[in-house]
């Protein structure tokens, strides 16, 4: 297969791997991919490019005339989205799972582009919340309103959602009249980049509005200022590394994090085996699991089930996971694919052996690979099910079934 | 709660929809006067400069209607026949508007008033413009509030003040009107936001 060049975006020019050139691997085979590399990237002019070119191009724009442009983005990539279910299997994911980032993403598009069409004005400015009497008379007023940022937008986006991560990012960010940089995670940013192609390529976008590292972002964060955001998602600790940056604490810029997502499901002492109730729960489980190779950030990371359940949830569950099909993602008959890469596969065993000391493994062996291919080069993600062997006990009232949030990233 | 919208990622708002527009925005609070205020937020605001035409407000089309543009209406009587027809026809009979002594025992109402639904109708009546025109629809009103009891011999004129619009499509456009009806003191008695549909 052919080894794909990752280009930048920058400054209106497509740039080629530079620097400190990285091979990235296929989730599925371990062969490689694409190459990725930012050495040759001026930081500093990108950052220039969006405030001075980009800004000023969509602050023109209303509220409704961006949603419109949003709108026309979404049904432009959801016309030319096949080729990247292709890219998509490479990290990884199913076909359902693709669907989870791509459409999903896409949909992420559509839902902003009718919000601020309803919600907002046909307007540069947004009126926040009621009018202040400040005088007895009313002859004095306060009011406050919200205009958009004159900076840039670092978007920092994490493996798991190639596409969805980009695109929920630049949904807002583009809405608000802000110009994003975006920087992919370099796991699966082959995929990120095939989708920014798309992007540049449809026209719809004020030049300047979006750009791209493909890599590393040097010493970006070092350029940015108080009209800048930064919007990460990924680890805490990258994320308290990051938000640590001397220059992000002296000029005050916005920092967003979404970091390590810990999610609980509990199981009702009143939801005993046989009823809908516990099937649901078995069914989330499992789907949570599966998923995305459970590569999510809403995927439940403890279940909590009463002590007189926990045998028949365990027994539940396994019986799932037995039934299904790991394997190559093209294949039609897979039902969970791979970990994104072969460090995310490292990882997990990591945890599953950390978790096992205290915790009795009940379903599949973390150090055996499987697969779907006859003679695999590379191990694909293992199957595992770890559940405490000791529960806390409930208390007996009555507890309502508790289900986490549905399938998103 | 906003159904749809990003996740987390999307701006640090789960479900949280427009909330994560605003963490690219910049919040600047604004102290001024009320014809200033509405320059910066163009939108109406009470206390500002009302413009009063000699074309009914609601024979604008939505691109020619400025904000500001206000009707005073005609003053209309309200007796007690209209408000013991009112309760007969609609069926509410609730004591404040039937019974003189109940009335008076409750701490708000100096005696029988009208039923606010009733202030309301006839303010509709003044205001209205009935031939066909580019309003299209009456489609709710917002921040209702009655301020004062009206009672019998009372008189009701209502203001009219084009507020907000807000584009809709090539065809209509959703119009905000602040709504006063005053009593014949001049005091303010209920307020409202109507919503209207208009023509391009």
């Amino acid at each position: 297969m052919t080894i794909l060049p990752l280009h930048s975006y920058a400054a209106g020019r497509w740039i080629a791997p530079s620097g400190n050139i990285t091979t990235l691997k296929s989730a599925v085979t371990g062969e490689p991919v694409a190459e990725i590399g930012s050495g040759g990237l001026d930081y500093a002019g990108m950052a220039e490019h969006a405030r001075r070119t980009g800004g000023p191009a969509l602050r023109t724009m209303t509220f409704h005339q961006r949603a419109a442009m949003l709108k026309a983005l979404a049904q432009y990539l959801n016309e030319h989205r096949d080729p990247l279910y292709e890219l998509s299997y490479e990290t990884g994911s199913t076909k359902a799972d693709s669907m989870i980032d791509i459409d999903g993403g896409i949909g992420t598009l559509f839902v902003y582009a009718s919000k601020g069409k309803r919600e907002l004005p046909d307007d540069t400015i947004y009126v926040d919340g009621a009018l202040e009497q400040l005088s007895r008379g009313g002859n004095f007023l306060g009011q406050h309103v919200a205009t958009s940022l004159q900076g840039v937008a670092v978007h920092i986006n994490a493996f798991n959602f190639p596409v969805w991560g980009m695109l929920e990012k630049l949904a807002p960010t583009l809405l608000a009249g802000v110009p994003a940089i975006v920087k992919p995670a370099s796991a699966t940013a082959w995929l990120t980049e095939a989708a920014f192609r798309m992007m540049i390529e449809s026209g719809l976008l004020p030049e300047g509005a979006v750009q791209l590292i493909a890599g590393p972002t040097g010493d970006l964060l070092d350029r940015l200022g108080c009209q800048d955001v930064v919007s990460f998602t990924g680890s805490a600790a990258t994320a308290g590394m990051l938000r640590a940056n001397p220059r992000l604490i002296a000029n005050s810029v916005r920092f967003i994090a979404e970091q390590d997502s810990l999610n609980a499901s509990i199981l009702g002492p009143d939801a005993s085996p046989g009823t809908p109730e516990f099937d649901a729960f078995v069914k989330e489980v499992h789907r949570e699991m599966t998923a995305k190779a459970g590569q999510k950030c809403t995927a439940m990371r403890r279940l909590i089930v009463p002590d007189a359940h926990r045998d028949a949830v365990i027994e539940a569950v396994a019986d799932r996971l037995a039934k299904t099909v790991i394997g190559n993602p093209r294949d039609e008959a897979t039902r969970m694919g791979a970990l994104a890469s072969l460090a995310q596969r490292a990882d997990v065993r990591e945890k599953v052996e950390a978790i096992a000391r205290e915790a009795r493994l009940v379903h599949g062996d973390p150090q055996r690979s499987t697969s779907a291919e006859p003679t695999p080069r590379r191990a694909l993600s293992s199957r595992r099910c770890c559940l405490p062997a000791t529960t806390r006990t409930v208390p007996r009232a009555s507890m309502p079934l508790r289900r986490s949030a549905r399938s998103r990233p | 709660m906003v159904h749809g919208g990003p996740g987390r990622a999307g701006g640090g708002e789960e479900m949280g929809g427009i909330r994560g527009v605003m963490h690219y925005m910049q919040r600047t609070a604004i102290q001024a006067s009320p014809d200033l205020m509405t320059g910066i937020t163009g939108g109406w605001v009470a206390g500002a400069q009302t413009l009063e035409k000699d074309r009914h407000p609601f024979r604008m089309r939505f691109a020619e209607l400025e904000i500001g543009h206000t009707l005073w209406t005609k003053s209309r009587q309200v007796t007690l026949e209209d408000i013991e027809h009112f309760a007969e026809f609609t069926g509410d009979t609730f004591y404040a508007h039937m019974d003189e002594e109940a009335a008076k025992a409750n701490p708000f109402f100096p005696g029988r008033v009208a039923h606010g639904y009733l202030i309301l109708s006839f303010a509709a009546g003044l205001f209205v413009d009935p031939a066909p025109g580019p309003v299209l629809a009456n489609y709710g009103l917002d921040n209702l509030r009655f301020m004062k009891p009206v009672s019998p011999g009372d008189s009701l004129k209502v203001r009219l003040t084009a507020k907000t619009k807000t584009r809709r499509n090539d065809e209509y456009g959703e119009v905000r009107w602040d709504v006063a009806v005053v009593n014949q003191d001049g005091e303010q008695v209920a307020g409202y936001e109507l919503l209207t549909m208009n023509a391009m």
